[in-house]
Parts: structure tokens; C-alpha cells; sequence
């Protein structure tokens, strides 16, 4: 296993105290495997990402062990966690244009992890860097090397963004929303880029999204995360066409068909999601979901397990998947 | 994110506590010395001229045997009156003058803004004392010469607000709602530059307070026998050798009135400025 | 036969941009070049297109808050670019706007009731206690209680607060409603919510939206019909139905191809061969799978394909 995370709890400091983001996290990647976290806001995808980089805000506590190759990132100190970032683990972010400095012509930012890691020369490391914005698909790639991100159009500037994060080779790459501020024909070739090249160098990729679809094409497994814990996770294809949590159900059912009939009334979920974990012990969920009985609120989540890998965690769901 | 703002937010409660107490104290003084000081401040009192601090005189008398304790009082009138009405000067037109710039745009917002870099090549404090100096010496007119100062400041900073505030989306609306700019500026930008203003406000105070006691102690500010702090300086300095204290009370006074505005201003600005921005 | 709800002619803007050098002229940018389209009472109408394709300036000028450089708004049948500003703002409570950002769209310092009543200041003939009253019916219209007037927008969600920015935008009992990707900014369960109110407002308050988004399913949803745009100008118009399953220019099938679906498995699309940008000649035939030596040289003309659709397009699919 490239990555392996167990029960993740991720404390951030608030006015009134610590407030839990992230509890009961518990999975694992396997090296060139691409694994897809779906959530709303307030679900704990993005801490969970930035845990893992060690990119947390000030303050924040994490519990939990979270071992990447051979060594527990949570144990790990900034200095240490430095000389992995960029090198052994790579992200990015979803607005390329604040991700990226706009001050620096971009062959300098894409090269500059190869100079630090690598120890390259400056010249060495920016000839490279042309060569990676080529094999990110971009047309004329020394003239992008040579520009500013102003210049460049969004799915280049991510284009770029993708190149930097891919320089020095990382075993994991992390993409938080990566094609969310993008055009959608743009997203779509973005997405096939990053999983062709993860495939052609056996890269695993962690990718966050709120959008179940762009999951269901580019991943093979899926973690729904709700209220700071997973709901349900699984191969793609057992989650998304076979789900059984009701939060999934939910979600899948509250997206308007193209080609339906105009008007007709989406399968919408009452109230929004909570800001952080309301319910310590029980079910985040609880309250918003149909299902709700008493006990949700107080039982902690239970996991159960189908074929394939397939769990869910819900009290309401039995192991032959009839409700309890 | 919003971890990292509340934060700064209880940082900044320290400022605003601390710099709200000395700023309290200073108002306090200022408002006593109206109704009861130890002494009358300007009492000459020639044979205990230089006494030492005692039950009599707390804080000393100086070289004409005047009470430092009530001088000091008195002098807190003098820097709340001018700090007050320069950094109203400066509000009422800077303000008005950065509202104008940023909702008329074009012509006249280069003007304004040439107006205020013109303003500004000048070196404040010199030409006050040049304006003193003409017009002649006197706490009215140093008032003016500092108030004068302040409309660029604000204009400057009310424009560039103004301009953010004017790019939002509920801008866009309340044009959408058939608002005019005039209305859209007082019930929209307004308020939301209004917090920038206030944390100004307290930085310019200070500045003016400083002002205040630099042309008093070049005898142009207020004259004898009105207390000030300046002019209590100036007054030390002969006395530099014999006793320092003459000079160290006023300098103490100001010193911790400049400190106890630039922490109010710092602690509002982060008291003001995340709740703006809280969302999520 | 009654005039339409809303009538574009012709809309042309144009942005003028900083010049290259000093005797170069300044160039322009045509951000909505010539487009046209009518609009009748009770018949929703989408835009769809992605960045740079114009929508969103078509919308500031269809709202009377960006001036075009030519052309003609008209709402029932009053050009309102021909009317003087007083008469502009009384007509502004017949054609009111959402906006995209929820946390943006609504003043922080101010109360909601204040925010939902202010498009009411155009109209003289609401009274002071009448205004209080329509604030209450506008926030039951959305879901919100009379309570909520009181409260400042921070604390509310996201959902919420585009459901303020619907009250405001209702409060006037305007004809059309311009929706600026309404819920784009929103999580998808709460995406869901505030369609089925847009729906709802729809059917039961007679409101005809025009709806400008990039996303296909969300204008699919709520508008009968749509207008795909690309760089300024229309390439396909038609009924919502027949132009998402049936679309007759190549961008259109770009559009509805891209868009990630859970159903289908993804259609793996050739990159176009990387043409030179032509001044002349068809806007989209640089990424165009089926262009050909006409598109390069002749720009096509927006025209009718039969059944209420006109199409942008020398070779349009399906004949």
C-alpha cells in the first residue's frame, strides 16, 4: 500500500474552541491507483487533502495515523515534511491562477521543484521544465516556459500547474478540485491528461471533487465523505450505479437529467450540510436524512462491508443490504 | 481559513483592550481637567518654583512653581481638541473628496488624486509650521495646518475602498434596483469603508497629537498660559540638568496617548476587518 | 398577437483594448457580436456557453447596466435604451436580476429586510407599510420566515442567501427575471433546492426567467428554450429538449459531450487538428472536428433549420 490512513481526526482551532472537521477516517491507496473523495462543503475532503500534505492551518490539531510509503506523515515535522512535498507527494489546487506566483515566468515555477529537489541547475532544470509543459499537451511550450500565468488562459495555466506538480515524479499526486474554475470541454481533456499520465508512470492520484461525475470518469474507487467522516466507499461502479447509503442515493438523485422533461422536481435534500461534526457520536447525517431514527444521532457509525470492497456506514443497512 | 481568523481575532482583543484602556484614560483626564484640577494649571507660584513630587504638588511643580499634575491634565484637553477636529477635517472632506473620485471616475478622479500627490510633496510638519508661522501662532491655527493634512490621507484611502466596494456584486445589484450613485454611496460604500476609516481615524489622532506638541514646542502651537504638553517640553529643556522630570511627564503623556491610539487602531482593524469577511 | 415579453436586436458590444504600441491602433474585442433573439411571456430562455463566449456582458446589457455599443433592448415592446432615465428606472422593476455569487450578491452591513426591499425604492406607490408586508410574502415566497428580516447575511448558507437574492429579485413582481449561473456557487443538494423553487416560482407566480449558466443541465432544467454562444454570438438556438439530445452544431455536441455523466460511458472525443485562429471564416473552426474549406473562408450566417431552431453552421449535423 502506497498510502494508508487510520481513523483521521483532524481538530481546528475556533472561537469556541477546538472543532472536529474530520473524524473516522480510515483508507488506503495503492500505488498507480486513482482514488476519488466526493463531498458537499463542510465534508472534510479538503482537510483531509491538506492533512495529508501537511498544509493545515495554524493551530490544527490531526490524530490518526496516515503512513505514506514507509514513513507516518503525522508524525513528521515541517523540515521533513518539506523535503517530500514537490518530490515524493505533489498537489494542486483549484484556482491555478492564485496557486500560481504571477510574478514568475512559468518555466521557473515548474522548475523550481526539480532545482530544489533534484539539486539541478537552473538552466538544466528549466530545459526539463519545457519538456514537462510538452508532455502536459501545451502548444509551443518554450513560449509558455518564457510567460507569465497573466497571459495564459485557464486549462493552461492548470496545464502548467499539473507540469510543476508532475516534476520530480511523485508517487502521489493530490488534485482538489482541480477543473472546477475550468470550462467544462476544458475539464474534461484536463481530467483524461491527468489519468494518461498517471498510468504512464505509475502515479497514484488522490482526486477531490464535489462533481460525482468528473469521480465516476477518472477514478476507480470512491470515498463519499458528509459531515467530516466517509459515508461510503467502494469501487466506482458499485458506489455510483449500486449505491446503498442514503446520502449517496441522495446525491445522485438530486442532479437535474439533461432531456428530462422541463420543470420536473428534483429529489432535493432538506437543509444543509453542518459545518463541522454536530453529532460526536452519532451520524452526521442524521436530521437531513430519510431514514432517520433516534438512535442515529447516538450510535456511533458502524461499517458495514459487501462485495468488492464495497462499505457503508449507516446503522440502517444490513450486511444483505435490506434496510434494518 | 477560518481557523486562522479567529486567531487574530483573539490577538487582537489584547490591542484593542489595552489600547481602548490607555485611550479611556486620556479622555478621562481631559474631561476632569474641566471640572477639578489639583492646581489651576496656569497658578504661578515663583518661591516653590522646581518642587519636587510630594502629598502638595504629585507630580512636581516647575520652573514658575506651576503644578505639573494639573498642567498634564490641561494638556490632555489640548491634544483631544486638536485631534479631534483635525482628524474631523480630515474626514469631512477627505471622505467626501475619495467618495466623489471613485464614483465619478475619469477626469475628475485624476484630479482629486493629482490634488492629493500635490498635497502630499509638500512635508507635512513644515508646512505647518509655514502656515503657523504666517498666519500666526495659536491652537486654531495649528488645528487647521494638521486637519489640512489629513483630507489627502483619507481621500486617498476612501477612493481606493471605494473602488473595491464598488466592484462587488451587491453594488451591481443595487444598480440593478434602479439606485442612483448617490444613494448606492451612502448606503452601500459607505458602510463598508467605514471600518478602513475608523482604523485611520485612530492612527491620524495619534499623528495629530504629535503634531500638536511639535509646533508647541517650537512655540507655534498653543501659547502660554494654555497647558500643553509641547509647550511643557519646551519649557524642560532649560531644566534638562536640575530636573529631568519637568521633561519626562509630558513626554510620558504623549508617548502613552500615541501608544494607547496606534493599539485601538490595530485592534480594531482586526476586530472589524474578519467579521467582513467571515463567511462559511 | 401581443408584443413579447423581451426583444434583443442586433446587440453589439465592443471593447476597446490597450494598444501594442504607441501608433498601433488600438484594438477591439467583440465581446457580443450582433445577437438577436426574442423572448415570449411564459417561455424561458437559456444561455449557455463557457468563458469568454459573451454571456455574461449579454446580460449586463440586456439589464440596461452596461451600455451596448449598438443594438436594441426592448421589453414589451419599449426599447430601453431610447428612454429617458427616469422612465429606465421605473421600467427596472419589470425586469429584475439574480446574481452568481450568493456571498457577494448581498450586502454584508445590511439586514435582509432592507437588502429584499430595495428594488421597491423605484416605485413611489409603495407605501412605508406595505413595504414591511411584501418583504414578509417575498421571504415565504422562498422558504425564509418573516423572522429572517431581521438577521444580517453572514448568517445564513449559501442556499439561503440565493434564495434572498431571489425575494429581492421578486419583491417588484417583475415580468422576467435574469439569472446569472444561479446556482453554480452552490453544493449540488442545495442546487437542487433552489432549482425546485425557481420551478416552483415558475409555475405558480407566472415568472419567465432567462437563465445564462454553463452548465447544460441546469438551463435543460428550467428553460424552454436555449441559445448556445460561443465567442460572442449564437450558434444554435432551439427548443431545450431537441438541442440536449439531438444538437445540430458541432460546439453544441462539444458541450454536451464534455459534461461529465454518471449514465453514459465517457465519449472519448479526438483532439482537432491545431488550426491558426482566422480572422475571417467560422469562429469555432479552429476546434471544430468537421470543418472544412468553406468554414475557414465564410463566417455562417445564424439560420433557420426548421421546428423554432436556427443554426450557425455550413455542415450542421444531422442535415
Amino acid at each position: 500500500m502506497l498510502l494508508e490512513i487510520r481513523d483521521l481526526a483532524i481538530d481546528l482551532p475556533s472561537p469556541t474552541g477546538a472543532r472536529r472537521v474530520v473524524h473516522d477516517v480510515s483508507f488506503s491507496l495503492a500505488a498507480g491507483e486513482s482514488l476519488g473523495v466526493v463531498g458537499e462543503s463542510g465534508s472534510g475532503k479538503t482537510m483531509t487533502a491538506l492533512a495529508l500534505m501537511g498544509l493545515l492551518p495554524d493551530g490544527a490539531a490531526v490524530s490518526g495515523a496516515m503512513r505514506f510509503e514507509t514513513r507516518d506523515l503525522a508524525g513528521l515535522g515541517e523540515a521533513e515534511m518539506q523535503k517530500l512535498r514537490g518530490d515524493r507527494l505533489a498537489m494542486i489546487f483549484q484556482e491555478p491562477m492564485s496557486a500560481l506566483n504571477p510574478l514568475h515566468r512559468i518555466g521557473a515555477q515548474v522548475a523550481e521543484p526539480l532545482v530544489l529537489h533534484r539539486a539541478m541547475s537552473k538552466a538544466a532544470a528549466w530545459a526539463e521544465a519545457v519538456r514537462l509543459l510538452d508532455r502536459v499537451r501545451l502548444r509551443d511550450p518554450e513560449r509558455i516556459a518564457r510567460a507569465y500565468p497573466f497571459a495564459l488562459s485557464g486549462g493552461e495555466r492548470q496545464r502548467a500547474m499539473i507540469a510543476m506538480a508532475l516534476s520530480c515524479g511523485p508517487k502521489l499526486i493530490i488534485a482538489d478540485e482541480p477543473t472546477t474554475a475550468l470550462d467544462v470541454t476544458v475539464q474534461a481533456k484536463i481530467l483524461d491528461l491527468l489519468a494518461s499520465l498517471g498510468e504512464q508512470s505509475d502515479m497514484a492520484m488522490l482526486l477531490v471533487s464535489h462533481d460525482l461525475a468528473v469521480i465516476a470518469r477518472h477514478c476507480r474507487r470512491v470515498l463519499v465523505m458528509y459531515g467530516g467522516t466517509i459515508m461510503e466507499s467502494g469501487p466506482v461502479d458499485a458506489v455510483l450505479r449500486r449505491a446503498r447509503h442514503p446520502y449517496t442515493r441522495a446525491l445522485l438523485d438530486a442532479r437535474p437529467r439533461p432531456g428530462a422533461p422541463r420543470g420536473e422536481r428534483l429529489r432535493a435534500i432538506a437543509g444543509a450540510a453542518p459545518p463541522s461534526v454536530s453529532a460526536p457520536s452519532g451520524c452526521p447525517f442524521a436530521g437531513r436524512c430519510p431514514l432517520t431514527l433516534d438512535a442515529c444521532r447516538a450510535t456511533p457509525l458502524p461499517t458495514v462491508e459487501f462485495e468488492a470492497d464495497h462499505r457503508v456506514r449507516c446503522i440502517r443497512i444490513d450486511s444483505e443490504g435490506r434496510l434494518a | 481559513m477560518s481557523a486562522i481568523v479567529a486567531k487574530t481575532r483573539e490577538r487582537g482583543g489584547a490591542s484593542l483592550r489595552l489600547g481602548a484602556a490607555l485611550v479611556a484614560l486620556l479622555i478621562g483626564a481631559a474631561a476632569l481637567s474641566l471640572v477639578w484640577t489639583p492646581y489651576a494649571p496656569d497658578a504661578i507660584d515663583v518661591p516653590h518654583k522646581l518642587l519636587q513630587p510630594s502629598f502638595a504638588h504629585w507630580l512636581g511643580a516647575d520652573a514658575l512653581g506651576r503644578d505639573v499634575a494639573s498642567q498634564i491634565l490641561a494638556g490632555a484637553r489640548v491634544s483631544i481638541l486638536v485631534g479631534l477636529i483635525a482628524v474631523g477635517i480630515g474626514l469631512v472632506f477627505g471622505v467626501a473628496l475619495g467618495l466623489l473620485a471613485a464614483t465619478a471616475k475619469g477626469v475628475v478622479e485624476d484630479a482629486i488624486m493629482k490634488l492629493c500627490d500635490f498635497t502630499f510633496a509638500f512635508p507635512a510638519l513644515l508646512s505647518a509650521i509655514m502656515l503657523t508661522a504666517t498666519y500666526g501662532p495659536g491652537v486654531v491655527n495649528a488645528i487647521v495646518a494638521i486637519g489640512i493634512y489629513n483630507v489627502p490621507i483619507f481621500a486617498k484611502l476612501t477612493r481606493a475602498t471605494a473602488n473595491g466596494v464598488l466592484a462587488r456584486e451587491f453594488v451591481l445589484a443595487a444598480r440593478a434596483a434602479g439606485r442612483g450613485p448617490l444613494a448606492i454611496a451612502f448606503d452601500h460604500v459607505l458602510p463598508n469603508v467605514a471600518p478602513a476609516l475608523i482604523v485611520q481615524a485612530t492612527i491620524q489622532f495619534a499623528v495629530a497629537i504629535l503634531a500638536e506638541s511639535a509646533l508647541s514646542y517650537l512655540g507655534l502651537g498653543a501659547q502660554p498660559p494654555q497647558a500643553s504638553w509641547g509647550r511643557m517640553l519646551s519649557d524642560a529643556q532649560n531644566w534638562m540638568y536640575v530636573a529631568p522630570r519637568l521633561a519626562v511627564f509630558p513626554g510620558l503623556a504623549v508617548a502613552l496617548s500615541v501608544l494607547g491610539l496606534n493599539l485601538l487602531g490595530d485592534g480594531l482593524r482586526d476586530a472589524l476587518d474578519p467579521r467582513l469577511r467571515a463567511r462559511r | 398577437m401581443s408584443a413579447p415579453l423581451l426583444e434583443v436586436v442586433d446587440l453589439v458590444k465592443l471593447y476597446t483594448l490597450a494598444r501594442p504600441g504607441w501608433f498601433a491602433p488600438h484594438p477591439t474585442r467583440r465581446a457580443v457580436d450582433g445577437v438577436g433573439f426574442v423572448i415570449a411571456a411564459g417561455r424561458s430562455f437559456g444561455v449557455v456557453g463557457e468563458s469568454g463566449s459573451g454571456k455574461s456582458t449579454l446580460a449586463r446589457a440586456i439589464m440596461a447596466l452596461d451600455r451596448p455599443t449598438s443594438g436594441a433592448v426592448r421589453l414589451e415592446g419599449r426599447s430601453l435604451y431610447d428612454l429617458p432615465r427616469k422612465e429606465l428606472r421605473a421600467m427596472r422593476a419589470h425586469i429584475q436580476m439574480i446574481f452568481q455569487d450568493p456571498y457577494g450578491s448581498l450586502d454584508p452591513r445590511q439586514r435582509i429586510a432592507r437588502i429584499v426591499a430595495e428594488p421597491l425604492s423605484n416605485l413611489a406607490h409603495v407605501a412605508r407599510a406595505e413595504r414591511s408586508a411584501r418583504v414578509e410574502e417575498a421571504l415565504r415566497a422562498v422558504g425564509l420566515g418573516a423572522a429572517d428580516a431581521l438577521k444580517y447575511p453572514h448568517e445564513f448558507s449559501g442556499g439561503q442567501r440565493q434564495r434572498i437574492a431571489i425575494a429581492r429579485a421578486l419583491i417588484t413582481r417583475p415580468k422576467l427575471v435574469v439569472a446569472d449561473e444561479p446556482v453554480s456557487a452552490l453544493d449540488v443538494s442545495v442546487q437542487a433546492q433552489v432549482l425546485n423553487l425557481m420551478s416552483d416560482l415558475q409555475r405558480e407566480a407566472g415568472v419567465t426567467y432567462l437563465v445564462i449558466s454553463h452548465d447544460l443541465a441546469v438551463v435543460g432544467h428550467i428553460c424552454d428554450e436555449i441559445a448556445v454562444m460561443f465567442r460572442g454570438g449564437f450558434v444554435e438556438t432551439g427548443p431545450s429538449a431537441t438541442l440536449l439530445t439531438r444538437p445540430a452544431h458541432p460546439y453544441t455536441r462539444e458541450l454536451v459531450d464534455a459534461a461529465p455523466k454518471l449514465e453514459e460511458a465517457p465519449v472519448s472525443r479526438p483532439e482537432a487538428p491545431p488550426r491558426p485562429d482566422a480572422a475571417t471564416g467560422c469562429a469555432y473552426a479552429a476546434r471544430c472536428l468537421f470543418a472544412q474549406a468553406r468554414c475557414l473562408g465564410e463566417a455562417p450566417a445564424l439560420r433557420v433549420l426548421g421546428e423554432a431552431r436556427r443554426v450557425a453552421c455550413h455542415f450542421p449535423i444531422g442535415g
